[in-house]
């Protein structure tokens, strides 16, 4: 049996409840719909709900069509007509919006409007194998005036025309094929890091939410228009106002369907005379020309993007990449950037065809008969390029890449191109950078709003209007960015507002951790944050300090890795956020491979002690006391060593832990002694005269050399007049030509006295040095050590004493 | 060949006190006993970062360091007797020892050249009231360990 193709399998699939055979209407064909199909339409709504059982969509079939009620324009949102004179503020149009999934299936849309005046509905439908409009035509002349909204026709003053679109009603823009830039930004901040997993902020796993799905943001979009677009309208600010309504109307659908966003028409600027701002011709210079206006005039206007829909004749669209949440930024040559969006030919390369009153059923614009395709009033099948247009800009401002730019795996995404690599689609192999090369074509499910895949043959056959589903990196993408950018929501809508541009450090902290250690730290910082909350979470670990503050403080699991993930919001609900990988380093217990010395001081002397010790991610608490009591820990005493100056002999031992396990050292003792001294004594001088001079003769004050690390005892007293019972002296000190360096020191007798940590003179090799010197004398002797390495030769010339 | 007798440097130090106040010729101003200790580590630069410890003197800058009370040396002390040695040096210079809180007087305790790798000399200097009150600095384009063994004090 041959393999059904991907994209039927699914049409079978999705209406499968409906008919037991599904085909899609035949192209171009217009049809009249029956009462029984607009009934609902024109009936009650309940709870904000409505349901269609039977709009023809298929050749053999119906489908099913549930419709919730929502609101296109923001509270206060005006009109703002401008003729160059004076300014008017008119209110939106007294309209109801309807919004649903064709039979249920998560690709599909269906966006109804009811003019709240004429009582007239209008629709637009795609499935994944049609798109189709529905309007109005005038049945007779209205016999009584209408309440306005919906079931205020119950007898039907109008008949509705199904219209299916084919190739030719997407050709009609003159040749030309709608294309697009992106401006590549200037670095911006961390928001715009991709993470390629299918896992929301809490690391659930993402699922696309249907219409009937929570809806978590919204965006608050200033419609621009140029005076080319009022005239494309017929120069009639009602039409205009419809028109972009319904635009506005049918990209919310999408988003909404797509990534739980609502977008919200706030101001709607029209211009009925030639002096508008806008006198660029091409998409990047009025894509800059619309940021340096709003820069100029409109700073502290809160919005999350604005979107111009020009009426020129150019058959492409700008827009700044992953900016809704960010404020304006230089980009050089004082110009702005910031989250804007250019889209051009709206209602001239793509035709014009905006929602309006029909006054008579026979009657006609340009030749065809109203609300047929290319009438240029009602809202038709070419609707659907603007819709993709208007979508496509936007989406890049909430940071969508073209999908033939969105690698599937993150090493891909980190690479760099490479024919062999997977895109969401290769309907592009232009464009450079990390994008596909190779041949272009288009993927089985075709491509998606973000895709080039309507150049492809046959147009507009290739693309869909969606971000893609669930699975796809595409819907991802913008998912995850509007989890980062506007946040999860407890409760209500989320308007995203521009602020300054809000970023964060990335996040501090240790990148390795032993297994099941406590007390991890980390943290983050706010950039024009102002106000912030923090929200972090973790996996393969535990945060055992509060998770809403700028630090916390963690416990590492057993192995692998811990993941951070911090998330802080500004007070506009704006939220940036960062990842962290910290590796678990598998534990090894500590173990103590050196212990410390015991020790002796001189009052007031420090002595330092250190310790060994083997194992990872090592902790030390030196402790007062005998191993094992921990009562007296020293403060500040954290390190592999410590010094300390006790004033008396103390005990110390050192604690050495990680996560999986501790060592105790040994007990060591720092012994403090006293240095008596003697005294008071006063100086007595003597002629200088020499005590010993060890190049001489073998004797008393003579020979032999001092050996390396030998100690002389030499007697003092009865030599040079010098006393016994003598308490210090007054020498200088010679060494004789040494043959290497060292020190020589001079410290207090009897013979076997311990020797001091001090030195006397230092000397280098062949260098005869002098030095003078009070010696204490103790048993009227003093002695002379050598801390060299070899053997040298010494004289002592006495010049006083103390007694 | 050094021969400055210790009446001398005494009233060499005198003269180093009498800087703050004016500046006639040094005079002596009180007269001393001297203790003898026997020979003790009071500074050592090498050690560990402390008061009377590490880091090593930076050059052309100065720190005090403590030493009544350490080494037998009490607080009473006017003055000690001690050698100076001098490591790590790079570069010639000198090194300049006074009682702390005074203005640096303009004289040296040691200098070397660069190419030394120890040196020490023998001095006798004042003491301050200060807790820390011995300075030492480095007058030279060289960081400096300062090593100070104490073998007695005046008072």
């Amino acid at each position: 049996m041959r393999q059904m193709p991907a994209s039927l399998r699914r049409i079978a699939a999705s209406c499968v409840f409906a008919m037991a055979f599904c085909w899609p209407l035949a192209a171009a064909t217009v049809s009249k719909l029956n009462d029984d199909v607009m009934a609902p339409l024109r009936g009650p709504v309940v709870a904000k709900r409505i349901h269609v059982s039977n709009m023809p969509l298929y050749a053999h079939g119906t489908a099913s069509i549930d419709l919730e009620e929502f609101q296109v324009w923001a509270p206060g949102g005006k009109v703002i007509v401008s003729d160059g004179k004076s300014v008017q503020y008119l209110d939106p149009p007294p309209m109801r919006f309807f919004r649903g999934l064709v039979n249920g299936d998560p690709e599909s849309f269906a966006y109804f409007s009811i003019d709240g005046t004429t009582g007239a509905i209008s629709g637009l439908m795609a499935t994944r194998d049609g798109r189709f409009a529905m309007n109005a035509s005038r049945r007779r002349p209205a016999v009584r005036a209408h309440a306005g909204g919906l079931g205020a026709d119950p007898t039907g003053d109008y008949d509705y025309y199904l219209t299916a679109m084919d190739d030719g009603d997407e050709l009609s823009m003159a040749g030309q094929t709608w294309a697009c830039e992106v401006e590549k930004l200037p670095a911006f901040p961390p928001i715009n890091k991709r993470i390629l997993v299918e896992t929301d902020a809490s690391g659930h796993p993402v699922t696309a939410l249907g219409i009937s799905g929570t809806q978590s943001y919204a965006i608050a979009v200033e419609v621009e228009t140029d005076f080319e677009f009022f005239q494309n309208a017929g120069s009639n600010i009602t039409t205009a106002t419809n028109y972009v309504t319904n635009l506005s109307g049918a990209v919310s659908t999408i988003y909404n369907r797509d990534i739980h966003t609502n977008l919200v028409q706030q101001n709607l600027h029209i211009y009925t005379s030639a002096s508008d701002p806008w006198s660029a011709t091409d998409a990047p210079s009025g894509l800059t020309e619309l940021g340096n206006y709003y820069h100029a005039n409109h700073a502290t206007l809160k919005r999350s993007a604005v979107v111009m829909l020009s009426g020129k004749s150019v058959a492409e669209g700008v827009a700044y990449e992953g900016v809704v949440c960010g404020g304006d930024f230089s980009i050089g040559g004082g110009d702005f950037g910031g989250a804007y969006a250019w889209a051009g030919g709206i209602g001239n390369l793509f035709g014009f065809q905006g929602l309006g009153p029909v006054p008579d059923p026979n009657a006609t614009n340009n030749g065809i008969q109203y609300g047929m395709p290319g009438d240029g009033t009602a809202m038709g099948t070419q609707t659907y390029w603007p819709l993709e247009e208007y979508a496509h800009e936007l989406g890049h401002n909430l940071a969508g890449h073209h999908t033939h730019c969105v690698a599937i795996t993150q090493a891909e995404a980190n690479g760099t191109n490479h024919p062999t690599q997977l895109f969401v689609d290769v309907c592009d192999t232009t464009e450079g950078g990390a994008c596909a090369t190779g041949t272009a074509s288009a993927p089985p499910e075709k491509g998606t709003i973000m895709s080039y895949c309507h150049i492809l043959s046959p147009i507009p056959q290739q693309s869909r209007y969606t971000f893609g589903q669930a699975a796809e990196l595409s819907h991802h993408e913008l998912d995850d960015y509007m989890l980062r950018a506007a946040g999860p929501l407890a409760g209500g809508m989320n308007v995203v507002t521009a602020v300054g541009t809000f970023s964060m450090s990335s996040i501090s902290g240790s990148s390795s951790v032993a297994a099941n250690s406590t007390g991890n730290v980390a943290s983050v910082t706010p950039v024009n944050g102002g106000s912030v909350t923090y929200s972090w979470t973790i996996t393969g670990g535990t945060i055992t300090s509060s998770s809403t503050s700028s630090s916390i403080t963690y416990t590492a699991g057993a192995s692998g890795s811990v993941v951070l993930r911090a998330t802080l919001y500004n007070t506009n609900g704006c939220g940036v956020t960062d990842t962290k990988t910290v590796t678990i380093v598998t534990c090894t217990a500590p173990s103590i491979s050196t212990q410390p010395s015991s020790t002796s001081i001189v009052t007031g002397q420090t002595a330092t002690l250190s310790v060994g010790a083997t194992g990872t991610a090592l902790a030390y608490q030196w402790y007062i006391g005998n191993a094992g009591d921990t009562s007296s820990p020293v403060g500040g005493g954290t390190s592999v060593s410590l010094s300390v100056s006790p004033p008396s002999t103390t005990s110390y031992w050192v604690n050495v832990s990680n996560g999986c396990g501790s060592a105790n050292s040994v007990t060591v003792t720092v012994t403090v002694t006293t240095n008596p001294a003697s005294g008071p004594t006063l100086l007595y001088l003597v002629t200088p005269c020499r005590i010993i001079d060890t190049r001489n003769a073998a004797g008393p004050q003579g020979g032999p050399s001092l050996v390396s690390k030998g100690t002389r005892n030499v007697t003092v007293a009865g030599v040079c007049g010098i006393p016994s019972g003598v308490v210090a002296i007054s020498v200088n000190l010679a060494v004789v030509t040494p043959s290497s360096g060292g020190y020589l020191t001079l410290f207090t007798g009897p013979a076997n006295a311990p020797l001091p940590l001090a030195s006397t003179i230092n000397f280098q090799t062949n260098r005869t040095l002098s030095n003078n010197a009070i010696v204490k004398v103790g048993s009227d002797t003093i002695n002379v050590y050598d801390g060299g390495p070899t053997t040298v030769d010494f004289v002592i010339d006495v010049n006083g004493y103390f007694k | 060949m050094k021969n400055i007798t210790v009446a001398s440097r005494i009233a060499f130090l005198a003269g180093v006190f009498s800087l703050v106040l004016t500046a006639v010729a040094p005079s002596a101003r009180a007269q001393y006993s001297y203790y003898a200790l026997t020979p003790c580590r009071v500074v050592d630069t090498r050690n560990a970062n402390g008061v009377d410890g590490g880091p090593i003197l930076g050059s052309f800058s100065q720190r005090s360091f403590t030493v009544r009370g350490v080494c037998g040396v009490p607080t009473t002390a006017k003055a000690v007797s001690l050698n100076l040695a001098i490591t790590g040096m790079t570069a010639g210079g000198f090194v300049t020892l006074w009682p702390s809180g005074l203005t640096r007087p303009v004289v040296s305790s040691i200098n070397f050249s660069g190419t030394e790798p120890a040196l020490s000399n023998g001095a006798i200097v004042g003491l301050s009231t200060n807790a820390q009150d011995l300075s030492v600095y480095d007058g030279s384009p060289s960081s400096v360990h300062i090593i100070l063994d104490v073998t007695g004090y005046f008072q």
